[in-house]
């Protein structure tokens, strides 16, 4: 039959006029809309549905929703995803779904081999035996062998996934019974309402129970109550909407799987609330006992919503194993579904009357424990003795619903570090006073069971946030729930098995037993924490949702401590799986990572540049290539160009910035090294800018503009760096300094004409500016005209040439770029990279952030002692470098490097060794290039007391050989710089 | 299926950064008519001006783009004071209008402002991020203006219409 043999004619929240046709493991099904996966094949009779993370062990269905810790799917197709809890799957026509870790198939899994050598397989086995001779020759098969679904093979698609920011006055998490009784007190005050919950309906538990509310079934109080906050417009609500995180200042990150509009798979939101109530109800606990993962074995609050929600039996006889009396409601309502109750099974010495009530035709063995469950691939039955001890009994079952107790979901309560504490009363951890952030739970999710404490919880909880906040919050109705046996639970943290070697299982997912636990205590693993990691209890995707307060509770055991003692492990973010789809929103394809243009971007690409980014997020060409030509004979042809003639670099990217006010040189001479005081007005003049621990941030040239009026160019990578410096530093440190900053980089755009000819280039383009060098001297500034655009042209330059740079504003670089390529062709001017300008730089010893500048350099390693005035009171980093320089000890100093063989050029990084030996390294390749000037290799090297050997031969140690070279001066091109002058 | 909503790269305008003590700022801007704004993060507006206050002793001076010369004029004299830093920075910004029905659903996604009415004037003006770069958020309307630094103009153009769904 198309809803299966398992199915009930009536009842359900199932269409079964709309049957829906899926495969599962290869093999097709039907189920109908508003069947989950899991219960569309429990419907059709499948129980043996997954494979154990490490033993392979035949697995079923546990769970009934997130709390599912045993059975994972990967769906392929259109939606493709992997590690989906099988529970949490809505069923879709033409559904492909597959058990993960089992291969062909969960009812014949080749790894199931692994149950023979189990006894060899304990926590931590992989550490202990694969570490002769590499544990790395182990790791990748161990890892496939235990893996998880595999990554969607093809692309998702762009445009599925955004991220969004929101701002609430109350997040309410869940929109069970709780959840939607704090939304409505808090959304009927007027305050601003986002309410979140992970189920395709509202509902929560109420959706797997018989419960009335109002005389009515609940779900019709559910239907009025959401109809009542759809018509609020202060509240929005989110279905199949999971909170996943929960960050400082009240930040909260949920995702969304089925959002509108159409075209988004899913979104995710950032939601800042000013106060969050957590309404995440509680989850189920298993029992442990020998053999308790056989399929069959299964929630109690599960197999109550199979046959409630999905009008599903998960069974046909059941054997019901608690140690409270919320099991008996499961129980009664199992029965009067359908399913046979073989008995049920209570380790209390008496069971309350008021439970016991519920199930009058019944057999209840108080007093008793499952000992063991029998069967292999599907549950035969169960042995049952008195918790003392004593003759065993058999009962025949083929399904088995445990309640163990039940765990509230207090995994976001904790993330926001609030504190937890075991409640004696319910067996459980709680949440704690004081809340550290304005967060908290109602419901179950606080430790109160039954429906009218709930409701009421719920509904105190919305109004007290909303009126904590001002609003005009009033106590709404409570409705008349019906009230279920009290819980009463009596604590069994395990049942010892009676047989040596017998699996009882606390952690499903990742295959933690009993015995794992006790090993890690034999081990010296005590602490919670050392226990997780040693046996990766609670580590699993499910985070441990049903197996860690067992887990707990056997280290407590263990140590004859109380559960509160040993305390919990911390709860991490994300508290579901999320997909990186969902994280990265709309942060994909071209917009993956952040770029930045120059008004001649697209020029060069254009023009068939190399683009890359160099720095800062810059796209900058690196070399221009003729056809035909390779990667080095572009950058000779273009360094050579700035040798022989003149290049044309977009220099658009360096970090520019205005510096104005009556303290403006007090700031720069804190800010730099060298003085700035003698600095005339349309000069400028290089500095080297020093962190507070004395080593170089940045170095550039400032200008001064007028009086109390500065430019200030930075490195193009430490632009945003420096001016946060500078903001800080005016902000916090001396907010009494008048001086303001304003940054220009994208104002002004920068051509700069660099080579011998670049005089005659900027002539013939036409300026009102006076170039001679006795007029426009090497440093100096001048503002007028530029091919009739205004224009600041600075003679500053990066290549050892006569260079100008050209600043002219954004909206004119385009023309002036045309307009140079044009006037400069006659004197044989070609665009250059920042490949070419590199091997320029290098030849001039000039120093670059990243490569001489590398977080460890101060200003006399690189040999620019003259930089640090002796003058100036005061500079950031002075006195880091006197303590440091008081200390005489040797250290790397920028040196030149001349391979012997002069056509080898070696990799920038490379460490230099003492003879070239394997040994601790002496500093290290900063730069290696082809130099156009010298027809040779050169190379720039910080060396231990490098400056000492000059002369000498240093070592370059690479993977295969050593590189003999000659250490030289850190300068290989004009160093009297009479060309950069000229 | 996509947003309901208009996304226009708006034409350079006239545009000044403008700081300094508020009484030189509202000195220098006095030839213009125009007084500061009363409140923090607001705007005033007069004529084809407006002035948005954006921060301690940072306003910023818009104005159409043929209005750039005379204005530069008329602040001139002021910028000589050393109380005052008048900067143009037209070049700096790309401005994006965000406007229609379904315009706060693609802010939302950009901008971690609270743009709920009551904590964000109708005449609001603030420094915020957009796609997590420093932008400047103008309320509208039906909508608002982002001003993000000029050379990302091509990126946020292109996670515009990729939040809109184009």
């Amino acid at each position: 039959m198309t809803g299966g043999e398992f199915r009930n004619p009536t009842g359900g929240r199932i269409d079964r006029t709309r049957p829906l046709r899926f495969r599962f493991n290869g093999r097709p099904y039907e189920g109908y809309e508003g069947d989950s996966l899991a219960s569309a094949l429990l419907a059709q009779g499948v129980r043996l549905t997954a494979r154990s993370f490490k033993y392979h062990r035949p697995r079923g269905i546990v769970g009934a929703g997130i709390e599912e810790p045993a059975c994972f799917v990967e769906l392929t197709g259109e939606a493709a995803e992997g590690n989906r809890p099988i529970t949490t799957v809505a069923l879709r026509e033409g559904l492909d779904a597959r058990s993960v870790n089992c291969w062909p198939s969960p009812a014949f899994d080749l790894l199931s081999v692994n149950q023979a050598v189990a006894r060899l397989l304990p926590a931590g086995f992989y550490y202990k035996t694969f570490m002769w001779p590499d544990w790395h020759l182990f790791e990748p098969h161990i890892r496939r062998a235990a893996g998880l679904a595999a990554a969607p093979e093809r692309d998702a698609g762009e445009g599925r996934y955004e991220t969004r920011h929101w701002h609430c006055d109350v997040l309410v998490v869940g929109a069970g019974p709780a959840g939607l009784m704090a939304a409505l007190a808090a959304g009927r005050s007027g305050a601003r309402v986002l309410l979140a919950d992970d189920g395709r309906e509202p509902g929560g538990s109420l959706l797997g129970q018989a419960a009335r509310i109002d005389g009515a079934p609940a779900l019709d109080w559910v239907e009025q109550t959401v109809a009542a906050l759809d018509a609020l417009p202060n509240v929005t609500r989110l279905q199949d909407a999971n909170v996943w995180a929960y960050r400082e200042a009240n930040l909260l990150l949920l995702t969304e799987r089925s959002p509108a509009p159409g075209h988004l798979e899913q979104r995710t939101w950032r939601v800042r609330a000013a106060r969050v109530l957590l309404a995440t109800g509680a989850i189920e606990r298993p029992l442990v006992f020998a053999d308790n993962d056989r399929p069959g074995v299964m929630l109690a609050s599960a197999a109550r919503c199979y046959v409630n929600r999905y009008a599903v039996r998960p069974g046909r006889r059941a054997l019901v194993f608690t140690n409270n009396s919320s099991a008996y409601q499961a129980a009664a309502e199992l029965q009067a579904a359908g399913v046979e109750i073989a008995a049920l099974v209570d380790s209390r010495p008496q069971v309350p009357d008021a439970a016991a009530a519920l199930l009058p035709d019944s057999e209840i063995l108080a007093g008793h424990v499952v000992s063991r469950a029998r069967g292999g691939r599907q549950l035969r039955g169960a042995a049952i003795r008195p918790i003392s001890g004593g003759a065993e009994r058999r009962i025949d079952c083929d399904l088995l619903c445990l309640s163990g107790g039940w765990s509230p979901s207090v995994q976001l309560y904790s993330q926001s570090r609030s504190p937890l504490r075991f409640d004696t009363g319910i067996a459980a951890f709680v949440p704690d006073e004081p809340a550290r952030q304005a967060v908290a739970c109602a419901g179950a999710a606080k430790g109160r069971f039954g429906l009218p404490a709930i409701l009421a919880d719920g509904a105190e909880a919305g109004r007290r946030a909303a009126a904590e906040l001002g609003f005009a919050a009033e106590a709404v109705a409570l409705p008349a729930a019906e009230p279920e046996p009290a819980l009463e639970i009596a604590p069994l943290w395990h049942v010892e098995p009676d047989r040596r070697g017998a699996k009882a299982f606390l952690d499903l997912q990742h295959d933690v037993t009993l015995d794992d636990v006790r090993l890690a205590q034999r081990e010296g693993f005590g602490a919670v924490e050392h226990v997780k990691r040693y046996t990766t209890a609670g580590m699993g995707i499910d985070q441990g949702r049903t197996g860690n307060v067992n887990v707990i509770g056997a280290i407590a055991a263990a140590q004859g401590k109380a559960l509160d003692e040993v305390g919990t492990t911390t709860f991490r973010s994300p508290v579901v799986p999320v997909s990186f789809g969902a994280l990265a929103g709309a942060r994909e394809g071209s917009a993956i990572l952040p770029y930045r243009h120059t008004p001649v971007t697209a020029w060069n690409q254009e023009r068939g540049a190399v683009m890359y980014e160099a720095g800062a997020r810059w796209r900058r060409p690196g070399y221009y290539p003729l056809p035909g030509e390779s990667f080095q004979q572009s950058v000779d042809r273009e360094a050579g160009a700035v040798r022989e003639a003149v290049g044309l670099y977009d220099g658009s990217p360096l970090g520019k910035f205005e510096i104005k006010g009556p303290d403006a040189l007090r700031l720069i001479e804190l800010l730099y090294s060298n003085a700035f005081a003698s600095l005339k007005s349309g000069m400028g003049r290089y500095g080297l800018m020093l962190s507070d621990d004395g080593l170089i941030l940045d170095d550039g040239v400032t200008f001064k503009l007028g009086e109390n009026r500065y430019l200030m160019s930075t490195s193009t990578a430490h632009a945003d760096e420096v001016h946060r410096h500078m903001e800080r530093l005016l902000q916090v440190e001396r907010p009494d300094w008048r001086v303001w900053i304003t940054p220009v980089t994208a104002q002004w755009a920068n051509a700069t004409l660099c080579g011998p000819r670049a005089r005659e280039v900027l002539v013939a383009l036409g300026t009102d500016i006076d170039l001679s060098p006795e007029a426009f001297p090497f440093m100096a500034l001048r503002e007028g005209r530029v091919a009739g655009l205004p224009a600041r042209v600075c003679r500053v330059s990066f290549t050892g040439e006569l260079s100008f740079e050209i600043n002219v504003r954004g909206r004119d670089m385009a023309v002036l770029w045309e307009r140079i390529l044009e006037a400069g062709a006659p004197f044989g001017l070609v665009p250059v990279g920042s490949e070419a300008n590199h091997v320029l730089r290098v030849e001039k010893g000039f120093l670059s952030l990243g490569h001489e500048v590398d977080g460890t350099a101060d200003p006399i390693d690189l040999g620019m002692a003259w930089a640090l005035s002796k003058k100036k009171p005061d500079y950031i980093g002075k006195r880091a470098i006197e303590i440091r320089r008081a200390r005489a000890a040797p250290r790397r100093e920028l040196v030149g490097l001349l391979t012997e063989d002069p056509q080898r050029l070696v990799t920038e990084g490379a460490p230099l060794t003492p003879g070239g030996n394997k040994a601790p390294s002496e500093g290290f390749v900063s730069a290696s290039v082809w130099s156009v000037v010298k027809q040779r290799s050169v190379a720039l090297g910080l060396l231990m007391d490098g400056r000492a050997r000059i002369g000498e031969t240093a070592h370059i140690r690479l993977k295969h050989e050593v590189v003999p070279a000659e250490i030289t001066r850190p300068c290989f091109h004009d160093p009297e710089g009479i060309l950069l002058r000229s | 299926m996509s947003y309901d909503v208009t996304i226009n790269r708006l034409p350079r305008s006239a545009l000044f950064d403008l700081r300094g003590r508020g009484e030189a700022i509202a000195s220098a801007l006095a030839p213009l008519g125009l007084a500061l704004p009363e409140q923090p993060n607001t705007a005033v507006r007069q004529g084809s001006l407006e002035l948005f206050w954006v921060g301690p002793e940072h306003w910023l001076l818009r104005a159409p783009a043929d209005e750039e010369a005379r204005l530069s004029e008329t602040l001139l004299p002021a910028s000589e004071d050393a109380e005052t830093s008048l900067v143009l920075v037209s070049d700096a910004y790309a401005v994006f209008a965000v406007t229609g029905p379904e315009a706060d659903e693609v802010l939302a996604a950009a901008c971690p402002l609270d743009r709920r009415p009551g904590r964000f004037p109708s005449d609001g003006v603030s420094f915020t991020e957009a796609f997590g770069l420093k932008a400047l958020l103008i309320q509208r309307p039906a909508g608002a203006e982002l001003a993000v630094e000029s050379s990302y103009a091509e990126l946020t153009a292109d996670r515009l219409a990729r939040v809109t769904g184009l």
